[in-house]
């Protein structure tokens, strides 16, 4: 259930900077370790490892390359799954 | 160097970001305005206007909450129609006894938030869900409300011509200042949206009533008729019977001068009939009581015959009532003889009484498949726009009630009926002054069967 979620957090923050950049959202995405992209869907999209490193990694990988505005956009797509998990579970990036 | 360049890249690259980011947002508002637009041409009530823009602002924008009120202004309240709520949310509101549920606010100008909306025309922000209803158990409302992680409440007023027609509410899960401007911007374009399909929508309600009302009165309106063409055909169809009693000798011989009275008399009593068989020929298809009995029929012999009655009308007109006579016997057709025989009588009577001089032709034949009847005339002749708008309902001619008395019935009855024989009717004419010709064209051939006409089932497919 929790791994559930994380996985549409990843998503969600992929798909939203995919909006502001297009695909080189996803192939940034794929660079991220523990991370595996088999489709552009929810489904497709698989975390390995502590799924909230992965996110943290994830959100860090957009802000190396985009700045800071990068990881607020990936927290503020997320605002409303984040509401789902108790503080000490939300990663650190979207806090 | 290489450094001070990746550093002037990577500013670069973030500069660009921002402007996608904005332009991110200017797309996601576009994307849904048109969505909403969508939805605006589907939905044709105010109710699930509300249930599916709601959904659609709610699920695009990641929203908790989103419902329309509207806006009584006689009452001073607003009654809501739709909310769309996130799972989360709907889950933490179950847990409220009684049960919550979006009330009617009642009246405005004693709610401080709804009062700013709906008379100040601003836009109201507020922290939960409870700030905005007066609820029994404001502390529960509080806690849903912060446990669906609503960090403020955004009510704008929906205004269309100049009118506070309802509010739009947004539930959101972040804090109304962490909104970049371009996220107030796409909400308030939203809600411009929503107002004019909200008026729509209650305007085509408002018409959809109308027309009931309409069609209703429509209806009592071919009743009255109906019964009171019954009522009106029994004197002249008794009056008609003596007359014809009377011109047949039956009471005796009568004086030339006499029997010119009373052939006159029963010119116009026929007149007065044919007047009211087309109220109640108009009324029975409005009503779609129309009745179709076909068998083999004679339509030259019914021409004929329709000719030959009208000939002391014409007489009296000073006018030429001609009949041409087919050259060969003309086939039989599967038709409605009572109802033909009208088409015919109608098309005549009109030639005679739309013409001051002159001929009035009648004639028929075969052309390929199909047995055309034409009534040419010398009369006021027809302007190329009245063409097709005679055969319309009370679709007289331009100057016609002038001309000669009638309802402008005639004609539209004989189009449904000719268009029932499977045929065709239409007119012709050079124009003004020019006479005219009308002519109805059945098919020999066709399978038609014995049918009652409904108007209003065939306005429906």
């Amino acid at each position: 259930m929790a791994v559930n979620i994380y996985t549409q957090i990843s998503t969600r923050i992929i798909k939203e900077q995919a909006l502001i950049i297009g695909p080189i959202a996803w192939d940034e995405a794929r660079k991220v370790s523990g991370l595996t992209i088999a489709d552009q869907t929810e489904s497709g999209v698989t975390l390995i490892g502590n799924p909230r490193d992965v996110v943290n990694r994830l959100v860090a990988q957009y802000e190396r390359l985009f700045g800071k505005v990068s990881s607020e956009t990936c927290k503020d797509a997320v605002l409303d799954l984040l509401a789902e998990l108790p503080n000490d579970q939300v990663p650190e990036s979207l806090k | 160097m290489a450094s001070k360049q990746n550093d002037e890249l990577q500013q670069i690259n973030q500069e660009i970001y921002k402007r996608n980011l904005e332009l991110a947002v200017v797309n996601k508002t576009l994307s849904l305005l048109r969505k909403l637009y969508q939805i605006s041409l589907a939905a044709l009530n105010p109710v699930s206007l509300s249930e599916r823009m709601s959904e659609a602002v709610r699920d695009d924008l990641n929203m908790e909450i989103v419902g329309m009120f509207l806006y009584d202004e006689s009452a001073d309240s607003l009654q809501p129609l739709r909310f769309s709520q996130s799972r989360r949310l709907s889950s933490s509101l179950a847990k409220i006894k009684p049960a919550f549920m979006p009330a009617p606010v009642s009246p405005v100008a004693m709610q401080p938030t709804f009062k700013q909306v709906i008379a100040r025309r601003s836009f109201a922000v507020s922290r939960s869900l409870d700030e905005v209803w007066d609820v029994p158990a404001p502390k529960k409302l509080k806690a849903a409300s912060d446990a669906a992680n609503i960090k403020a409440v955004l009510i704008y007023p929906l205004v269309s011509q100049d009118k506070c027609i309802g509010a739009l509410m947004f539930g959101l899960n972040r804090e109304y200042p962490a909104l970049s401007e371009h996220e107030q911007e796409s909400i308030r374009s939203l809600t411009d949206v929503v107002a004019v399909a909200l008026d729509n929508a209650l305007l085509y309600q408002k018409l959809e009533v109308s027309n009931k009302q309409l069609l209703d009165l429509d209806r009592a309106r071919a009743e009255f008729i109906s019964i009171a063409s019954h009522q009106l055909r029994t004197p002249p169809a008794t009056i008609k019977w003596y007359l014809a009693a009377v011109m047949a000798g039956d009471y005796g011989k009568m004086q030339p001068k006499m029997h010119q009275a009373v052939e006159r008399a029963q010119i116009t009593n026929d007149a007065l009939i044919g007047l009211i068989d087309d109220m109640l020929n108009a009324s029975r298809i409005e009503r779609g009581k129309m009745e179709f009995i076909f068998e083999p029929s004679d339509f030259e012999q019914l021409v004929a015959q329709a000719t030959m009655q009208l000939q002391p009308q014409a007489t009296m007109r000073m006018l030429k009532l001609v009949y041409r006579k087919p050259s060969s016997n003309l086939p039989k057709i599967l038709a409605d003889k009572e109802k033909l025989s009208q088409v015919a009588n109608n098309l005549i009577d009109n030639a005679i009484k739309y013409s001051k001089a002159g001929t009035v032709t009648v004639s028929i034949k075969q052309e390929k498949g199909d047995l055309v009847l034409r009534v040419k005339d010398q009369g006021r002749g027809l302007a190329q726009n009245e063409l097709t708008g005679i055969f319309e309902k009370y679709g007289r001619g331009k100057d016609s009630q002038r001309q000669a008395s009638g309802l402008g019935l005639g004609l539209y009855v004989a189009k449904v009926v000719t268009e029932h024989h499977k045929g065709r009717i239409w007119a012709e004419s050079e124009g003004l002054g020019k006479g005219s010709t009308f002519v109805v064209s059945l098919p020999i051939k066709t399978d038609l069967k014995a049918e009652t006409f409904d108007l209003v089932e065939a306005q429906k497919s």
